[in-house]
């Protein structure tokens, strides 16, 4: 029984390892920073932003060259007390709204941001639709069976 | 009516496989560049041939104009450069070279070899003016209006035929 627990645990540790492999926490660059917090935004920061060479990964899972430049620049951004605003700024002047993983509601992505809500009000609508026009054949059925 | 209804979600799957289906052979890897309009940014570099010359946007004259993107690493500029060198020797427009994270030798070395389209070819080693036009990769190339600003940028390639679509409108 030990000798399974310990082989269960085995497994799903090196499945652990095995997937934070693939989401590139393996192959890390170093960027040193002196103040933890920076630090944090950093690492946050640069799950945030889409690579714009290989268009499904974001900038920390990223080893493209356009990637590590990009990691470079908002190291530097930050290192310099810009604010995550200004950083975001500065990608968007640059790459456009598709670097970002989370798009601003504007003219053009609000279907993005409305559209599931219309859909769920629609599906409620037909749902309730449904409901309402099934109830008279229920009770038919129950009327009809005593 | 009642087996419209029963049908719908057979209807909707439909639809959603041929929209899937249809994106794709999509292959859309043009990314809309947000300078289209703009000026061409600033910047100061050195010229690829002469280290000691620096130059400027303002160096950049006789619009329109093309600047093309491009490095010795870049497999696809090699593709591409017959047909600059085309446009060239037919007169058609300027082109400026920003030559991408390269050596200074070797890109020298292979335009004197290859043949060199450009007027000149800004050096841009560390990639700050590539970073400044949102460049993702080479070769990307754009296009600068009689009036200075960015018109198009075509990532991949410049082949006769992106040429024909994308670029020949704004040159008459």
């Amino acid at each position: 029984m030990r000798k399974f627990i310990t082989c269960l645990s085995l497994t799903i540790l090196s499945f652990f390892l095995i997937s934070n492999e693939m989401i590139g926490g393996g192959t890390q660059e170093i960027y040193p920073f002196d103040d933890q917090q920076k630090e944090i935004r950093f690492n946050s920061l640069i799950q945030d932003y889409r690579c714009p060479k290989c268009q499904s990964s974001n900038l920390a899972g990223s080893n493209a060259p356009i990637a590590k430049d990009l990691k470079l620049e908002i190291y530097k951004l930050i290192k310099e007390n810009k604010s995550d605003q200004q950083i975001t700024n500065f990608l968007t002047q640059r790459y456009g709204d598709f670097i970002l993983y989370k798009p601003p509601f504007n003219s053009l992505t609000y279907i993005l941001w409305v559209g599931p809500f219309i859909l769920f009000c629609f599906i409620l609508l037909f749902v309730g639709w449904l409901v309402v026009s099934k109830k008279p054949s229920n009770s038919e059925k129950f009327l009809d069976s005593e | 009516m009642r087996r419209l209804i029963h049908a719908t979600p057979l209807i909707i799957f439909g639809l959603l496989v041929l929209v899937l289906f249809s994106s794709l052979d999509n292959k859309n890897d043009q990314l809309e560049s947000v300078l289209i309009d703009k000026n061409f940014p600033n910047f100061s570099l050195t010229k690829l041939e002469n280290e000691d010359h620096t130059i400027t946007r303002k160096d950049l004259s006789n619009f329109p104009a093309l600047v093309n993107v491009w490095a010795t690493w870049c497999i696809t500029c090699r593709v591409e450069h017959p047909f600059l060198m085309s446009l060239k020797e037919k007169s058609v427009i300027n082109i400026y070279g920003l030559n991408y994270k390269d050596s200074r030798v070797k890109a020298v070395e292979l335009l004197k070899r290859d043949g060199n389209p450009f007027v000149y070819s800004i050096f841009d080693k560390k990639g700050s003016l590539a970073m400044d036009l949102g460049v993702y990769g080479a070769p990307e190339t754009f296009l600068i209006d009689s009036a200075g600003l960015i018109k198009v940028r075509h990532v991949g390639a410049l082949t006769p035929d992106v040429w024909e679509k994308k670029f020949i409108k704004y040159l008459k």
